[in-house]
């Protein structure tokens, strides 16, 4: 193997395609990883800028509640008394963020993000998912979501297909070919050679890009995922050349092999999906989005009309949570407004099963017909490992949801009862598990 | 060395080889004479295991080639008519990367020696392939048989677009590798090179061999006559 490896080096050294990947390769890693890294420091530095937004909102009601504790402030308004559940919970910068950290490999495939937030803000009345990543990143908006992991799932192939689509079958334009059949070894195992070697020269342009890219753009890849990523890498380049061997078998021109590769490489990235999104949309319809929109307002509506009716039923549910007599007047606006925020949330969430079931059900048909293609299963696995993944994305809402009970159950019952806090309660605020 | 019994191929209605009797012994050179189609090419082909018989054998040093083909490649060096080399490569690391494939290991020096001694020039042994002549590729062939010390050498026209010169010198680098013992099967046109290089002669017209002499037994003139005969019967 070695004498093969020392003469396909010769000979691969001489040849415009091997230097055109050997330079224009690791630049795209190297820039998609640019685009990468800069994406999640955008990420990290809008995570801890809300974050020290929040603390220092919630300082500064500590702060003012032990002036007031002590005699030394007054409060004039009580939208402004940082006692009232009122204002911890739901008013001005009141609130947590909910944030989806990102993981080690994030900055190699932006996956959803362009469509999905990692964050949102819970109040009392509500979840506010936020997606404005391109606002706040003008890297995205320059280049769309250019990063390794299209680099690796689209791109790669078409560099392994130009330098394995012609190993035989330029040797029977050359002429060579009957030379080689009179040799000693058989011409399938100098085929095997010669694209062995040329997939490890493919994959070490590959991988030294990804390491050494890494280690300048501040990605760690030194460790258990980066080794799984190796792995993963190595498999997806050795599918295409083992498709570069297959066509080389055949008794085909290098012209037939080219546009053959070409044709499964359109097959594989393109013909597959749209036949998977083909069939998922026909088996499981979404309602439309617009629908979903209308059946909100309705919602809304209908809750608005019913208002007082729901608030009625509510008082005779939950009397003890509710104070009744002379109660300040925020207090009885607000008290009604949780009552139908809660009543509209519940019908919504209702309502939204028809919309969230058939996707969900498009969802797992999409994951299992995606075997078929290795490039869509590759794209999938890297957005799982970077943690970009819709479902990672979409749990945010879970997330959201759970931790805005949370909230609810610390401030409203507080609320209900028209009890204040005091500075030392305020330590007790609930915080979410970043 | 090279002993062909009963030999047959057809590709679909054609017959190719028809019952072909056939032996070359060491220090033998054997030229195949006949018109285009008349199964010279199909013969070193079957030696190669390039296509199966139908029926006989091709054996060379005793192996049958259908039977154990790369162990009977060991034993051989083909040079066909066109002879194509890797043309971004020297003739010394051409020379190099087929003998490694017969697991035969060659130093640049040993490589050069080689080539010298099949009549190329240093200078040329290290230039790349891409500018060579077809006789200079020839030797190319030839020095990988030196190296190779190859028991059998199967030529398939190799003198055909050569000048008389090249044609001459090509002859006599055969005639040194009959003196090393080498078994010679040369397919050719080449009437002239046939008596003046072979030991014997054999005609082939429609797959069968029609007609075997020592070349030291016939004359030129003889020789084109009984060719002309045998192809117009």
């Amino acid at each position: 193997m070695a004498h093969i490896f020392t003469f396909e080096w010769l000979h691969i050294r001489k040849s415009g395609a091997f230097w055109g990947t050997a330079t224009v390769l690791p630049l795209l890693i190297g820039f998609s990883l640019f685009l990468g890294s800069e994406r999640i420091n955008q990420q990290k530095e809008t995570i801890a800028g809300i974050i020290a937004e929040e603390n220092a909102f919630y300082d500064n009601m500590r702060t003012q509640l032990e002036a007031i504790e002590r005699g030394d402030a007054e409060v004039e308004a009580w939208f402004q008394n940082p006692a009232n559940p009122l204002v911890l919970g739901q008013f001005n910068q009141a609130g947590r963020h909910i944030f989806l950290q990102p993981k080690p490999l994030a900055p190699l495939a932006a996956g959803q993000l362009d469509i999905l937030p990692y964050y949102g803000k819970v109040t009392l009345t509500g979840m506010e998912p936020l997606r404005d990543n391109a606002l706040e990143n003008p890297f995205m908006q320059v280049s769309g979501s250019f990063d390794f992991a299209f680099v690796l799932v689209w791109l790669v192939p078409l560099f392994i297909i130009v330098i394995g689509y012609n190993v035989i079958s330029s040797e029977r334009e050359k002429g060579t070919y009957s030379l080689l059949q009179s040799q000693p070894v058989s011409i399938r195992s100098i085929l095997v050679q010669k694209m062995i070697f040329r997939f490890l020269l493919v994959f070490g342009i590959i991988i030294l890009s990804l390491l050494v890219w890494s280690v300048l753009f501040g990605i760690d890849l030194f460790n258990i995922q980066g080794l799984q990523l190796i792995a993963a890498i190595s498999l997806y380049a050795a599918f295409w050349f083992a498709l570069c061997v297959l066509f080389n078998l055949f008794q085909t021109t290098s012209a037939v092999n080219a546009v053959g590769l070409a044709g499964l490489w359109v097959f594989f990235l393109l013909i597959i999906p749209s036949v998977i999104s083909l069939v998922v949309t026909s088996l499981h319809p979404v309602p439309s989005r617009a629908l979903w929109i209308t059946e909100k307002r309705t919602i809304q509506q209908a809750v608005q009309a019913e208002g007082d009716a729901i608030f009625d039923m509510w008082v005779v549910d939950h009397p003890e949570e509710f104070v009744e007599g002379d109660t300040p007047q925020f207090y009885n606006t607000w008290i009604r407004r949780f009552v139908w925020a809660q009543a509209t949330e519940e019908r919504e969430r209702e309502a939204e099963r028809q919309f969230e079931e058939p996707r969900e059900r498009q969802a797992q048909l999409a994951s299992r017909l995606r075997a078929l293609s290795p490039p869509m299963t590759l794209q999938a696995w890297l957005e799982r490992k970077a943690g970009t993944d819709t479902e990672r994305l979409r749990n945010l809402e879970n997330e959201m949801r759970s931790f805005q009970q949370e909230w609810q159950e610390f401030f409203l019952p507080r609320f209900q009862r028209l009890e204040f806090f005091t500075s030392d309660e305020l330590a007790d605020i609930p915080a979410p598990n970043l | 060395m090279i002993e062909i019994n009963d030999l047959t191929k057809s590709f679909g209605s054609t017959v190719a080889v028809k019952d072909l009797k056939l032996n070359v012994a060491k220090g033998e050179i054997y030229c195949l004479l006949g018109a285009n189609g008349a199964g010279k090419t199909t013969t070193i082909n079957l030696l190669l295991n390039l296509v199966q018989p139908e029926n006989g054998t091709a054996k060379i040093g005793g192996l049958n080639a259908a039977d154990e083909p790369l162990k009977t490649k060991e034993k051989l060096t083909y040079i066909p008519e066109n002879l194509a080399l890797y043309p971004s490569l020297s003739g010394v690391e051409n020379l190099r990367f087929f003998c490694g494939l017969s697991g035969i290991k060659l130093s640049d020096s040993d490589a050069v020696s080689y080539l010298m001694e099949a009549g190329l020039q240093e200078e040329a042994a290290h230039k790349r392939v891409g500018g060579y002549s077809k006789g200079m590729r020839q030797k190319v062939g030839i020095a990988l048989a030196i190296a190779r010390s190859s028991e059998v050498l199967l030529l398939d026209e190799p003198t055909s677009g050569l000048d008389p010169a090249a044609s001459s010198d090509f002859a006599t680098l055969l005639t040194n590798m009959k003196e090393r013992g080498s078994a010679v099967l040369m397919a050719t046109h080449d009437l002239f090179r046939a008596k003046e290089t072979g030991t014997k002669i054999g005609i082939m017209n429609k797959g069968s061999l029609v007609e075997e002499l020592d070349a030291a037994d016939v004359t030129h003139s003889d020789l084109e006559k009984i060719y002309l005969n045998h192809m117009r019967a």
